[in-house]
C-alpha cells in the first residue's frame, strides 16, 4: 500500500500581487501523473488548501479540478482543514463525498466531534488507520469546559480522546495542521500563536507509526524521522529557496517513507550586489526564470534599477536598495532621543537652523518672548 | 496606561450593565471587536475618554453618553487603570442635565499596594478637579488620549494624504504645537515694541531740534540776538555756532548790568537819609503840642485819685458787715430748730407705755444732757429693745422645733403599728411554709419504690399483647401449607425424572441390541418390541437438589409455626399475672402525686428562705423605729425647756415688742436732729462774734463816722470807669513824650524839610534801568544753559535713535520669517512640526521598510527638481528602490496606502507618548478601514498588528471584515437588540 503526503497547497494564494493559480494547476496534474506511475493508493493533505476562509471563485475552481484529478488518477484523497481554511466552508458535502472516496476533515465547534479514525482497506493489505485532526483555533470552540483555550492543549485533548479507538498505533497515521517544536518556520507561514504558546511537543506523536503534519513551508523530519512536514507544493516567500517535495510513505510490514522532489513551480532566489553586477555578471543567470528577490549594495540610490533588472529577470518581484534601506534605520536610535527633545530645545533648532548669523540681543529677546508664552501657557 | 477594568450602566445603546475585563482580554494579544453599525462599538471607547476626563473626543457634548434606554438618573462609569505602576479607579456619574452634579459624582482613587493589599491611598473629587488631576498623571489631554489610544484608520489614510495646512492642525492638536503659533505672534509684538522704541527715540531728536528753534526765536524776539547773525538756517538751527554768540553776548549783558545798578544804590542811599531828617522835623512840633495839654490836665487828675481810695476803703468795711449779719442769722435758725427736736423726743418718751430706767435716764439728758450724753444713752436703750427682740425670735423657733418632732412622734407610732401587724402576718406564713417542706420531703423518699412498681406493671402489659403473636402464627401457617405443597410436587417431579431416565437406559440398551445378542435385562435373543428411544435424559441430580431443597423450606416453615405458638403461650401467661386496671391506675397515680410533690420542695425551701428573710428585715424595721420615736420625744422637750427660758430672758414683753419698736424710731429721728443742730449751732457763734469784732475795728481807725458813711462813699460803676479812663490816657501822653524826645534828639533841627520828590524820581529811573539790565543777563544765562542741555541730549539720544532704527527694522524680519517663514525658511510652528513630522516619519519607515519588503522610504523633502519645492513642509513622499525616485503619497497603491496610513498612525502614537513623557500604552485599539483590502494587504496588515501584539501590547480591532474574523478570536462582540445593546465575549468563552 502506497500513500502519499502533502500539505499547505494555499490553493489561491498571490506572490507580490500575481496569481499562482497556474502553477497550482500544473502540481495538481504533476500529481495525478506522479498517482499512476508510482500506484499511489492514497492521498493526505495536511491543511491550508485554501490560503482564505473565503476563497475566489477561480481557487475553488482549481482545487476541484485537482482533487477530481487525483480521484481519476484512482487514489483516494483524505484532507483535514488548515488554519488558513474555513472549516464552516470545507465540510459542506463532505459526507456525501466520502462514499466517493474524499474524506474532508474539518474543523467543528464541538472539541471531541473531531478526529474520528478512517479505516483504509485495499484486498490483499492489511487495513490502515488514519487519524485526521484539523487545525482547531480554541477561540471558535463552543465546548471547551476543562481544557484550556490553547493550541497544543486543545489537540492533545482530542488525540487523548481518540485513543482509545486506535486498535494499533503502528497501523496508523496522524494528520495534524501544527507548529510541532523543533520545526523551522518560512515567511509565508501565519503564526499559530493565539492564545499564548503556539508549539505542539514532539512526544505526542511519539506512539504513532506516521504523522504527515501540515503548516510548515519547508520539508522537514523531527522526532525519530517519523513525524514529518511534507512542506507546501509551491514556495511562497523568498525564504522558501530549497526544493519542494511531497512524501511518499510505503505501507509493509513496516512503514517507510521518502521524499519525491516536484519538478514543476518556478524557484525563488535573493540575488545581493551592485546594480552593475546583477545586471552583466553570467553567473546569476540560474536565475533567469525564478521569481527574484534583488538586493542592491550601490552606496547610492540607483535610479530606473527595477526597469533594468527586469529586463534581465523577467519574474523580478522585490527590489531593495541599501543605500535607502540604511538611510531610515540609520537615524531610528537618534529618533527616541529626539523625541524627548523639549520646546525650548525645538525652538534652539530652529533658531539654528533658520537663523544662523543671530545676534545675540535678538537670540536674548526671542528667547525671553518664548520663555513668556511658555511661561503663560502653565 | 493600561485600562483593567470598565463597567458602567445607563450609557449609550445599553440598557443593562456593561462590565468588561480587560485584563484577561489583553490575555488574547490581539483580538477583534465586532458588532453591526450603530450598535455601539465605539461606546466602549466613549466610555473610557468620559471615566478619564469627563468629556468625549471631538465636539460631542459629555451629555449625549447618557443611555436613551433605562434610568439615565443611574448613568455611571468606573474604570480601573493603572499608569506607571500605580493603580487608579475613576468614577464618574453623567448627570443628565449637567447641573445639580454632586461633588462625589466625580471621583478619583489612587490604591497603594502593599503587601499584595490594595488599599485607598487619596482620592479626588469634582468633575474638574479629577480631569485635572487624570490630565496630570497621563500627561494627555482627551484629544490627545483618543488619538493614541483608539486609532481611527480611515482618518489617518485621509491624513495621510491631506496637505500641509491640514495636517498642520492635527498636528497642532496632537503635539500642542500651538504653542510656538502663540511664539510666533509673541515675535511679532515684539517686534512691534522695538518699532515703537525706535518712534520714540527718533521724535526725541525731533523734539531737540524743534527746542533750538524756538529758543533763536524767543531770543531775537526778546531782542537780544539780530535776525542776521550766523546760526545756519532758521529751521535747522546750528546749535554751537548759538551757543557762542550766546555766551558773548551774556558776557557783554553782565558787565553793563552791573555799572547801572550801582548807580541805583548810591541814589537810594541819599534819599534815605533825606526821609530822616524830615522825620525828626515833623517829631519836634508834635512834641511841643503834648507839654502843653499834661500841663491843663493835671489838677483833675489829683482830685479822682482822692476819690478812688476812699472807695475801695469802704467796700472792704462793708464785706465784714455782711458776714455779720449772715452769722447772727445761723445762730438763730439752729437754736429754734434744737428746740423743737427736743420737745418731740419728750413727748415720745412720756406717751410710750413700757417705762423702763433706761427711758428714764434718756430723758434726764434730753432736757439737760449734752449731744455725746443723750446719743449714748440712746444706743444703750436700743441694743436693750434689740436684744428683747432676738430672745424673743429664739424662743419661737424652740417651740416650732419642738411641735415638729411632736408630729413625727405620732407618724412612728402608727408605723410601728402597721409594721408589727405584717411581722405577724409573716410569720404564720412562714410556719406553714415550713410543714409542706416537711411534707414534701416525706414524698420523696416514697419515688423510687413507686417508680419501680410502675415499671414492672408496664413491662407486663407488654408482655401481655396477643394480637401480634397470633397474626405471626395465621402467617407462619400459611408459609407452612405452601411449603407443603410445593415440597410434595418436587418429590412427584423426582419420582417421574426417575421413570424417564429408566426408560431412556432401556431405549438406549435395545439400540445396541442386535438379533442374537442376549439382552442384558430379560437375557431375550429376540427383541420383539426392544424399547423406543427417549428424546432427552432427565437431569436427576438436579431434581434430586430441587427436592432437597423444598423439604428443608417446609422444615424450616414447621420450625417458625412451633416458635409463633411458643410465643403466644408465653403473651398468654403474662397476661394472667396482669392485675386488675383500678390497681394500675392507683399505682401510677400515687407515683405521680410523689414525683410532683418531690419536685415541689426547692421551690417552698426558696420560698421558707424568702420569708425568713422578709421577716427579719420587719423585725430590725420595728426596733429602728421605736428608737427613733424615744429620740423624737426627748428632744420635743428640750425645745420647750429652750423656749421658756428664751421668754424670760427677754424682760420686754412680746406684746409691748411693736410700740417698743415704733419709740425706738422716733427717738432715733429726733435724737438725730438734737445732735446736728446743736453742732450747727456751736459752729456759727464763734463767726458771729469775730465779725462783730472786726467791723468795730476798722470804722475805728478809718475816715469815716459811722456805718452809713461806708456805704456812702461806694462810688458807682460809670463812675468808676470814668475816672480809670482818664488816668489811662495820661499814662499814654507820658509814654509818647518819652518816645518823641528820644526822636528828636539834642541835635539842631533844619530851618526847613528837604526835597523829598526829586531825590525819590531819580532814584526810581536808576532801579528801574538796572533792572532791565539784570533781565537781559538773566535771559541770556537761560539760553546759554538751555544751549548746553539740548547740545547733552542730542549726544546721548542721536545714537541711541539709530542704534534702535536698525535693531526693529532687524527684528522685523526675524518676527516676519518666524510667522510667515520665507523660502527656504519655515514659519516657527510649522518648522516644529515639521521636525516632529520627520521623527514620525522615521518611525513609520521602520515598519514600511518591511511592509513594503524594503521597497518604500518615507520622508518629507520631496525630489529636486520633480515636486513644487517643498511646498507646505508637512507633505509626505516615498522615496521608491523600484525606480530610485521619491514621488508623493498619492501615487501609491490602495493597499499600499492603508499599510503606510496604519504604519504611520501607530508612529505618531508611538511618538505622541515619547513627547508626553513616555506614556506607555499597552492597550491599544484601531477602528475600521479594512473592509477595502486585497486578500494579500489584509495579511501584511494582520502581520504588523500581531507584531505590535509582539511588543507586549494588547491590540483590539475594530472590524466588519469577515475574513479576520477567522484569522483573529473575537475579544469584544456587541449584539443589537428591540431593546438595546449588550455586550458578550465570545473568545473568552463566557457569554
Amino acid at each position: 500500500m502506497r500513500v502519499l503526503h502533502t500539505s499547505d497547497w494555499h490553493i489561491g494564494r498571490k506572490f507580490h500581487q500575481l496569481s499562482l493559480l497556474e502553477d497550482q494547476l500544473a502540481f495538481g496534474e504533476w500529481l495525478s501523473n506522479l498517482i499512476r506511475s508510482e500506484s499511489i493508493d492514497l492521498v493526505l493533505v495536511s491543511g491550508d488548501l485554501y490560503d482564505r476562509a473565503s476563497p475566489a471563485g477561480d481557487a475553488v475552481e482549481v482545487l476541484d479540478q485537482i482533487f477530481a484529478r487525483v480521484a481519476a488518477a484512482g487514489a483516494g484523497i483524505i484532507a483535514i482543514t488548515g488554519n488558513h481554511d474555513s472549516g464552516e466552508r470545507l465540510n459542506f458535502g463532505s459526507t456525501a463525498m466520502a462514499a466517493g472516496g474524499i474524506h474532508l476533515r474539518a474543523e467543528r465547534p464541538h472539541l471531541f466531534s473531531m478526529g474520528s479514525p478512517i479505516t483504509f482497506e485495499i484486498p490483499g493489505h492489511a487495513p490502515l488507520h488514519i487519524l485526521p485532526l484539523p487545525y482547531i483555533d480554541p477561540y471558535r470552540i463552543t465546548d471547551l469546559q476543562e481544557v484550556a483555550p490553547q493550541h497544543h492543549a486543545v489537540l492533545g485533548s482530542v488525540l487523548q480522546h481518540r485513543l482509545s479507538e486506535i486498535l494499533d498505533p503502528q497501523r496508523t497515521i496522524v494528520m495534524a495542521h501544527a507548529f510541532v517544536t523543533g520545526g523551522s518556520t518560512s515567511e509565508s507561514e501565519r503564526e499559530l500563536s493565539v492564545g499564548g504558546t503556539s508549539a505542539v511537543p514532539v512526544d505526542l506523536f511519539a506512539p504513532f507509526a506516521y504523522t504527515a503534519l501540515g503548516h510548515l513551508h519547508r520539508p522537514q523530519q523531527l522526532g525519530a524521522g517519523q513525524v514529518v512536514y511534507s512542506g507546501s507544493p509551491l514556495a511562497y516567500s523568498f525564504s522558501e529557496d530549497h526544493v519542494k517535495s511531497v512524501r511518499i510513505i510505503d505501507v509493509g510490514a513496516e512503514i517507510t517513507s521518502q521524499d519525491m522532489p516536484i519538478d514543476v513551480g518556478r524557484g525563488v532566489h535573493t540575488l545581493t550586489g551592485p546594480l552593475e553586477d546583477l545586471l552583466n555578471n553570467s553567473r546569476w543567470e540560474y536565475a533567469a526564470q525564478s521569481f527574484v528577490r534583488a538586493r542592491l549594495t550601490d552606496p547610492t540610490l540607483q535610479l530606473g534599477a527595477m526597469d533594468k533588472l527586469r529586463s534581465r529577470f523577467g519574474h523580478i518581484l522585490e527590489l531593495e536598495q541599501t543605500a535607502l534601506t540604511t538611510q531610515g534605520s540609520h537615524s531610528a536610535t537618534l529618533t527616541r532621543e529626539m523625541m524627548r527633545k523639549s520646546p525650548g530645545d525645538l525652538l534652539n533648532g530652529y533658531l539654528e537652523h533658520t537663523f544662523p548669523d543671530l545676534d545675540e540681543e535678538d537670540r536674548s529677546l526671542i528667547h525671553q518672548s518664548f520663555d513668556r508664552v511658555v511661561g503663560s501657557a502653565r | 496606561m493600561r485600562p483593567h477594568h470598565l463597567q458602567w450602566a445607563g450609557i449609550g445603546p445599553y440598557p443593562q450593565r456593561v462590565d468588561i475585563d480587560f485584563d484577561e482580554l489583553s490575555t488574547l494579544g490581539l483580538y477583534l471587536i465586532v458588532g453591526p453599525t450603530g450598535a455601539g462599538k465605539t461606546t466602549i471607547f466613549d466610555a473610557i475618554t468620559y471615566a478619564l476626563f469627563g468629556k468625549l473626543a471631538g465636539v460631542r457634548s459629555a451629555q449625549q453618553i447618557i443611555s436613551d434606554h433605562g434610568d439615565a438618573a443611574a448613568s455611571e462609569v468606573t474604570l480601573d487603570f493603572s499608569h506607571r505602576g500605580c493603580r487608579y479607579t475613576v468614577r464618574r456619574r453623567p448627570s443628565p442635565s449637567g447641573k445639580n452634579a454632586k461633588p462625589n459624582d466625580h471621583l478619583l482613587i489612587a490604591h497603594a499596594t502593599t503587601g499584595g493589599q490594595d488599599r485607598e491611598e487619596s482620592r479626588v473629587t469634582g468633575a474638574t478637579r479629577v480631569t485635572d488631576e487624570v490630565e496630570r498623571i497621563l500627561g494627555l489631554d482627551a484629544s490627545q488620549f483618543n488619538r493614541v489610544m483608539l486609532l481611527p484608520q480611515n482618518e489617518f489614510q485621509q491624513f495621510l494624504l491631506a496637505n500641509s495646512s491640514d495636517k498642520e492642525k492635527l498636528l497642532r492638536s496632537l503635539f500642542d504645537t500651538d504653542l510656538f503659533h502663540r511664539a510666533e505672534e509673541d515675535l511679532e509684538n515684539v517686534a512691534r515694541d522695538l518699532a515703537e522704541t525706535a518712534r520714540v527715540a527718533a521724535q526725541k531728536m525731533e523734539i531737540a531740534q524743534s527746542n533750538i528753534a524756538d529758543l533763536h526765536i524767543e531770543l531775537i524776539t526778546a531782542g537780544l540776538l539780530d535776525a542776521a547773525d550766523p546760526v545756519g538756517d532758521p529751521i535747522n538751527i546750528d546749535l554751537p555756532a548759538l551757543h557762542t554768540l550766546v555766551a558773548e553776548k551774556l558776557a557783554q549783558a553782565a558787565a553793563h548790568s552791573r555799572v547801572v545798578s550801582e548807580a541805583a544804590q548810591k541814589a537810594t542811599q541819599e534819599r534815605s537819609m533825606a526821609d530822616a531828617e524830615a522825620q525828626r522835623y515833623l517829631a519836634f512840633i508834635e512834641l511841643t503840642e503834648l507839654h502843653r495839654v499834661d500841663a491843663d490836665q493835671a489838677p483833675i487828675l489829683q482830685l479822682n485819685t482822692q476819690l478812688l481810695r476812699s472807695h475801695e476803703l469802704a467796700l472792704r468795711i462793708a464785706a465784714e458787715i455782711q458776714r455779720r449779719d449772715l452769722a447772727a442769722q445761723q445762730v438763730d435758725q439752729a437754736s429754734t430748730r434744737r428746740e423743737a427736736a427736743r420737745a418731740a423726743a419728750e413727748r415720745a418718751i412720756t406717751t410710750s407705755p413700757w417705762t423702763h430706767q433706761l427711758l428714764t435716764h434718756l430723758q434726764a439728758h434730753i432736757s439737760a444732757g449734752t449731744s455725746a450724753k443723750i446719743a449714748t444713752a440712746f444706743a444703750g436703750l436700743r441694743s436693750h429693745i434689740e436684744a428683747a427682740t432676738q430672745r424673743h425670735a429664739a424662743a419661737f423657733e424652740a417651740e416650732r422645733l419642738s411641735s415638729q418632732h411632736r408630729l413625727r412622734e405620732t407618724q412612728l407610732l402608727t408605723q410601728i403599728l402597721a409594721t408589727t401587724e405584717q411581722h405577724d402576718r409573716v410569720l404564720t406564713e412562714l410556719s406553714a411554709a415550713k410543714d409542706a417542706v416537711n411534707e414534701a420531703q416525706i414524698y420523696a423518699l416514697e419515688v423510687p419504690s413507686l417508680l419501680k412498681a410502675v415499671q414492672e406493671i408496664t413491662q407486663l402489659e407488654a408482655a401481655a399483647d396477643l394480637i401480634a403473636p397470633t397474626a405471626a402464627l395465621a402467617q407462619a401457617e400459611t408459609h407452612l401449607a405452601t411449603a407443603q405443597a410445593v415440597a410434595v410436587t418436587a418429590q412427584s417431579a423426582l419420582d417421574l425424572g426417575l421413570s424417564v431416565r429408566t426408560q431412556h437406559l432401556a431405549g438406549d440398551l435395545a439400540q445396541r441390541l442386535s438379533t442374537g445378542d442376549p439382552c442384558p435385562v430379560c437375557g431375550s435373543v429376540e427383541h420383539p418390541s426392544p424399547a423406543p428411544i427417549s428424546p432427552d435424559a432427565p437431569d436427576i441430580d438436579a431434581l434430586t437438589f430441587a427436592r432437597d431443597q423444598k423439604h428443608q423450606e417446609r422444615a424450616s416453615a414447621e420450625l417458625a409455626v412451633s416458635r409463633c405458638q411458643e410465643a403466644l403461650e408465653t403473651a398468654q401467661l403474662a397476661l394472667a399475672q396482669l392485675p386488675p386496671n383500678e390497681e394500675r391506675a392507683a399505682a401510677r397515680n400515687r407515683h405521680e402525686i410523689a414525683e410532683t410533690s418531690a419536685q415541689k420542695i426547692s421551690s417552698l425551701t426558696a420560698l421558707v428562705d424568702q420569708l425568713t428573710e422578709s421577716r427579719i428585715s420587719l423585725h430590725s424595721q420595728i426596733e429602728q423605729d421605736t428608737s427613733e420615736l424615744t429620740a423624737a420625744q426627748q428632744m420635743a422637750e428640750q425645745e420647750t425647756t429652750k423656749a421658756a427660758n428664751y421668754r424670760s430672758l427677754a424682760e420686754i414683753p412680746e406684746e409691748l415688742l411693736l410700740s417698743t419698736a415704733t419709740l425706738l424710731t422716733t427717738l432715733d429721728d429726733t435724737v438725730n436732729k438734737i445732735v446736728e443742730f446743736t453742732a450747727q449751732l456751736d459752729a456759727a457763734r464763734p463767726v458771729h462774734m469775730s465779725a462783730t469784732h472786726r467791723v468795730a475795728e476798722l470804722l475805728s481807725g478809718s475816715e469815716f463816722v459811722d456805718e452809713d458813711a461806708v456805704l456812702a462813699a461806694v462810688l458807682p460803676d460809670d463812675r468808676q470807669i470814668e475816672i480809670a479812663k482818664m488816668m489811662e490816657t495820661a499814662q499814654s501822653r507820658a509814654t509818647k513824650i518819652a518816645r518823641l524826645e528820644g526822636s528828636v534828639g539834642d541835635r539842631p533841627l533844619p530851618a526847613q524839610a528837604p526835597d523829598l520828590d526829586a531825590l525819590s524820581t531819580n532814584e526810581q529811573e536808576l532801579i528801574r534801568q538796572a533792572a532791565l539790565a539784570a533781565d537781559a543777563a538773566t535771559r541770556l544765562e537761560v539760553a546759554n544753559t538751555k544751549c548746553a542741555k539740548i547740545a547733552k541730549t542730542l549726544d546721548r539720544i542721536g545714537p541711541e535713535a539709530a542704534l534702535s532704527q536698525q535693531r526693529a527694522t532687524r527684528f522685523r524680519e526675524i518676527a516676519n520669517i518666524a510667522r510667515n517663514g520665507k523660502r527656504p525658511h519655515f514659519p516657527l510652528e510649522r518648522w516644529v512640526q515639521r521636525a516632529i513630522f520627520e521623527d514620525v516619519c522615521t518611525v513609520a519607515s521602520e515598519r514600511i521598510k518591511v511592509l513594503s519588503s524594503g521597497r518604500y522610504l518615507l520622508t518629507l523633502e520631496a525630489e529636486q527638481g520633480r515636486e513644487r519645492a517643498q511646498a507646505g513642509g508637512l507633505d509626505l513622499y516615498v522615496t521608491d528602490s523600484h525606480t530610485g525616485h521619491t514621488r508623493a503619497v498619492q501615487t501609491l497603491s490602495g493597499g499600499e496606502q492603508f499599510l503606510t496610513s496604519l504604519a504611520l498612525a501607530l508612529a505618531l502614537a508611538e511618538v505622541v507618548q515619547q513627547m508626553s513623557g513616555g506614556m506607555e500604552l499597552s492597550s491599544l485599539f484601531i477602528d475600521e478601514g479594512f473592509g477595502s483590502l486585497d486578500g494579500e494587504t489584509l495579511d501584511t496588515a494582520i502581520e504588523v498588528l500581531r507584531a505590535l501584539q509582539d511588543s507586549g501590547r494588547s491590540v483590539g480591532v475594530i472590524s466588519h471584515v469577515e475574513a479576520m474574523q477567522h484569522d483573529l478570536p473575537v475579544g469584544i462582540r456587541v449584539i443589537p437588540g428591540p431593546t438595546g445593546s449588550r455586550v458578550t465575549f465570545p473568545a473568552l468563552n463566557r457569554n
